[in-house]
């Protein structure tokens, strides 16, 4: 993946950014005005002012503000967590599910609901730390080659597929309840609290003011093996620091939300095939916070259609992103 | 009034000793099942299994004891007390355990068609194999009375049917009506709410309550029974009574929507037992409807004493 290092942000940045924040205003307004209640927009200003009480401000602030929050910073997290991954295993086609985060969360969640069945909190930490052990065992086994890209991947899938196993044989084992736990694994950001908001922010900004400072580093590490260790440079090491970061900037958001297929996969493309054309600079410094506000974007769109139809945003996201993707690969194919 | 128990009492008796007796049923005789399938049944069955507590409770209310019975989330049905004790166990409703029930040989296997159909050979080759799909008031009495023919009772079957009626029109006639209930189950923190066609919400509306989930949006299906409902839908519907399968722990009651809801603050939000979502036996049609009455019209309805202390209702508990 080639990508020009430097330079001001030009007009195709410009057009991105000014997409992403219409389709952001669009999918914000929608959630804070859409809901079970009818709401008019000033009753909602209202409700979000500073001492604003009653049943108005309990639905906007307790219910609807905490959704769409939730809905940006997972989105944000996995937009940039698919960035990150793209970039250590120099596969276009990497996303947190790669590294076999997505499914170790997923797998930590469902673990706490059906055989422990704990608070929301709780539940919540055993997301991260099923995300987090899912990493471990990836990087581990892929040490012993170096953190190589293309062992770092197929060790990910493997593990990947082995938590998929593992909720699988969870759910057929102890519970019959089907729809509760395929709506739950499809991603849905229905019912989120400020508990949800409260797990997902520090990871997120955290992510983004890392990316921003070590940007370059990751810059290099998109150049050959044998260049970078000609320059001295600790590859292993680093690709396992900006791992982690992706690690867990993919567990929160999927403990909070459920897994949201694609968003990490098509969100760095997105911001790819955006500013390309216009020959804007492309590096990592530009390339994570877009990045981020373009995930941020597609699940706060997507759930604008969710929240209307009453389906998790998950399957919304899959059925944007898949085509969305193919068409991505064909234009730049033409 | 408070319906008469002798009214009840009488109404069993009625269908115990106006039934035929067992040997009078032939055999060989065919009953057709859910699936449309002609099942023969040679003699009358000795031994009976139960994938699902459907079988168990009808075999029961006859005054029999199934010999295999699934499991629900590993565990037997409270509200069927000692008639399942002693049975064999068959394993997740959702997946028999086929070496138990080989080894079991019983004459006749009742199951849920939903579980059962991926695996309907394997049961066939075991034993005669009734299998039912049990939504609807109708379907519970359609499967009562084919069952009881089956095990030759079915006079027995349909008395238990029209004694089950006879109440629910007792009870229909002096509930006094008026007032709101949502009927859910949870997986996690997503609840579901049932559509007026399940049995159990149908009760409710023959006790005069209003179902706020609504008929389903597809009425020519009986299948999804249920559907996603969300917190803020919750709120906006505001049910004076909650009835909700499993309901406590966990991350479902964490949410800040519940101690706005007028059902929680007026201690109306009911934690029910399994029968509420399998109650199509007739033991477990009567203990539901007579329990809901008692939930929703406290000052007109005695609590049932007779429902074992597991299965019995009791109020939900919230994290805030």
């Amino acid at each position: 993946m080639s990508t020009r290092l430097h330079g001001p942000a030009g007009g195709g940045t410009r057009a991105l950014i000014a997409a992403c924040m219409l389709l952001l205003g669009l999918g914000a307004a929608g959630a804070l005005l859409l809901g079970d209640f009818a709401l008019s927009p000033r009753a909602v200003l209202q409700a979000l002012l500073p001492g604003a009480d009653g049943s108005a401000a309990f639905i906007v602030r307790e219910l609807r503000l905490p959704r769409l929050l939730v809905g940006v910073l997972a989105g944000a997290g996995l937009g940039m967590a698919g960035a990150i991954i793209q970039s250590i295993t120099r596969n276009p086609l990497g996303e947190p599910g790669l590294m076999g985060v997505s499914a170790g969360a997923a797998f930590g969640m469902v673990a706490s609901m059906v055989l422990f069945d704990l608070p929301a909190a709780r539940m919540l930490l055993c997301g991260v730390a099923g995300g987090l052990f899912a990493a471990l065992l990836t990087f581990g086994l892929a040490a012993r080659m170096r953190l190589q890209p293309l062992y770092l991947t197929l060790t990910g899938m493997s593990v990947n597929l082995f938590f998929a196993a593992a909720i699988t044989l969870l759910l057929v084992s102890s519970s019959v309840e089907a729809n509760g736990i395929y709506y739950w694994l499809t991603g849905s950001l229905a019912n989120r609290t400020w508990q949800h908001v409260h797990l997902l922010w520090p990871w997120v900004l955290l992510g983004l003011a890392l990316g921003a400072v070590c940007a370059r580093l990751l810059d290099l590490l998109a150049l050959d093996d044998s260049v970078l260790r000609a320059l001295g440079m600790r590859i292993a090491t680093w690709r396992l620091l900006f791992g982690a970061l992706a690690v867990l900037l993919t567990a929160a958001a999927v403990a909070a939300t459920g897994p949201l297929a694609f968003i990490g996969l098509v969100a760095p493309h997105l911001v790819r095939f955006g500013l390309r054309p216009h020959g804007d600079a492309l590096g990592h410094r530009q390339l994570l916070p877009l990045s981020a506000l373009v995930g941020a974007s597609l699940v706060c769109g997507a759930d604008l259609v969710a929240n209307w139809r009453m389906v998790p945003v998950g399957i919304l996201c899959v059925l944007l992103g898949g085509p969305l993707l193919i068409h991505l690969i064909r234009k730049q194919e033409n | 009034m408070p319906p008469s128990t002798s009214f009840l009492a009488a109404c069993l008796a009625l269908a115990i000793l106006t039934a035929a007796p067992a040997q009078a049923q032939s055999y060989p005789l065919t009953i057709v099942d859910d699936r449309g399938k002609a099942v023969r049944i040679d003699r009358q069955p000795r031994s009976v299994a139960s994938v699902s507590t459907f079988g168990a409770d009808l075999l029961s209310a006859l005054g029999r004891r199934v010999d295999g019975l699934s499991t629900l989330n590993n565990k037997q049905s409270a509200f069927l007390g000692e008639a399942t004790h002693g049975t064999v166990n068959l394993g997740e409703v959702h997946e028999t355990n086929l070496e138990v029930l080989t080894t079991l040989a019983p004459d006749l296997i009742i199951g849920l068609r939903t579980y059962t159909e991926p695996f309907e050979k394997k049961f066939e080759e075991i034993g005669a194999f009734l299998a039912f799909d049990l939504i609807t008031l109708d379907d519970s009495l359609h499967a009562v009375a084919r069952a009881a023919t089956a095990l030759g009772e079915g006079a027995r079957g349909e008395a238990l049917n029209a004694a089950f009626l006879a109440r629910l029109d007792d009870y229909a006639r002096q509930a006094p009506g008026g007032v709101s209930v949502v009927f859910l189950w949870h997986w996690a923190d997503v609840p579901f709410a049932f559509y007026d066609h399940h049995l159990t919400t149908h009760l409710l509306g023959r006790l005069g309550a209003v179902n706020l989930q609504g008929a389903s949006p597809t009425p020519e299906l009986r299948s999804p029974d249920s559907a996603a409902i969300g917190m803020e839908a919750l709120l906006a519907l505001d049910p004076d009574v909650i009835i909700s399968f499993k309901g406590d722990d966990g991350p479902f009651v964490d949410h800040p929507v519940w101690p706005r809801l007028k059902a929680v603050n007026n201690g109306r939000a009911w934690r029910v037992g399994d029968q509420y979502v399998m109650p199509h036996g007739p033991i477990a049609r009567d203990m539901v409807l007579r329990e809901l009455a008692h939930l929703l019209y406290p000052a007109h309805f005695p609590a049932p004493g007779d429902i074992p202390a597991g299965a019995r209702a009791s109020a939900m508990h919230f994290a805030r």
